[in-house]
């Protein structure tokens, strides 16, 4: 989690009228934002673009902003909520092919060293063969380090169900780890 | 996998945005924000010419229909007068009010 008081003294700031405060929210919370916005939509063009209404939209609510919960909370929820609905005006899920993951099966040539940017592709792809919810789940857990509760309260899952999710997420991104990497899964860890 | 090397592969797994994203950000939010300012003058000016009107039209419109005697008007006056402009003026106002607010609201956000 982000520092809360950090994020209540920045949102104050921009309350007041200071616009570069909300440069710097933003710039501590997108990529976790957009992060969350992947699991969902699988397309980072159009996860970039829905990231971005939501910005303006927290923008133009910051003043309605209780302090009670932190922000980041908060401003998940909006993500989560705005990218499903993205989802469904999109119908069909995105295809792979569509993305621009690059290419992604291209063999690991030096066998003793695997770029951090190779291993961030390789994991995104992996997790892209997950369910979403599974994929959502794993991401705040382990990226966002939220607790169960919390996860319960950005989502509206149920508690069991985002058990499920975590557990079924372990196990298929370590099998999609496996098939795509083989033996090299060790590079990563 | 352990918790451990599973969260060390979760936290490598973070996209990260191109990187003028947050300049065009504050572009579009800037760009948004001159949209609603206009939009909402604009408002306040409509909303205060369709009161202006609608005050002056009920006026004109109570006065004849005491020396009109024979028309269609003859009706609005059996209707009590004051109450009613009491009314619509002061929605009128309570109607500019809130939008005046909600301008203010707007310009301390910005």
């Amino acid at each position: 989690m982000k520092n809360k008081e950090e994020d209540f003294s920045l949102i104050r700031k921009v309350n007041e009228g200071d616009t570069s405060a909300f440069r710097q929210l933003v710039y501590l919370h997108k990529d976790v934002s957009l992060s969350l916005a992947y699991s969902i939509l699988k397309d980072l063009t159009i996860s970039e673009d829905v990231i971005q209404d939501v910005f303006i939209k927290v923008f133009h609510k910051l003043s309605t902003f209780n302090f009670k919960s932190s922000f980041s909370t908060w401003l998940y929820r909006i993500v989560i909520n705005t990218s499903y609905n993205e989802l469904k005006k999109r119908k069909a899920s995105i295809s792979l092919d569509e993305d621009n993951t690059g290419n992604l099966f291209a063999p690991i040539e030096n066998k003793d060293f695997m770029r951090k940017s190779d291993q961030k592709k390789y994991i995104n792809l992996a997790l892209k063969q997950l369910r979403t919810d599974e994929a959502l789940a794993l991401r705040l857990f382990y990226l966002c380090e939220l607790s169960i509760k919390e996860i319960e309260e950005i989502t509206n899952f149920k508690k069991s169900k985002i058990k499920v999710d975590l557990h079924r997420g372990r196990e298929n991104l370590n099998f999609q780890l496996r098939q795509l990497l083989g033996d090299d899964i060790n590079y990563l860890l | 996998m352990n918790e451990e090397q599973l969260k060390k592969i979760m936290k490598k797994s973070s996209v990260e945005t191109s990187k003028g994203f947050i300049n065009d950000l504050m572009t579009s939010i800037e760009a948004n924000h001159e949209t609603q300012k206009t939009s909402y003058k604009r408002l306040i000016w409509l909303v205060s010419l369709i009161s202006l009107v609608t005050i002056s039209g009920l006026i004109l419109l109570f006065m004849e229909s005491n020396t009109v005697e024979n028309t269609y008007l003859k009706f609005i006056s059996d209707i009590p007068k004051m109450p009613i402009l009491v009314i619509v003026t002061l929605s009128l106002l309570f109607g500019i009010n809130y939008l005046i607010r909600l301008n203010e609201e707007n310009s301390i956000t910005a």
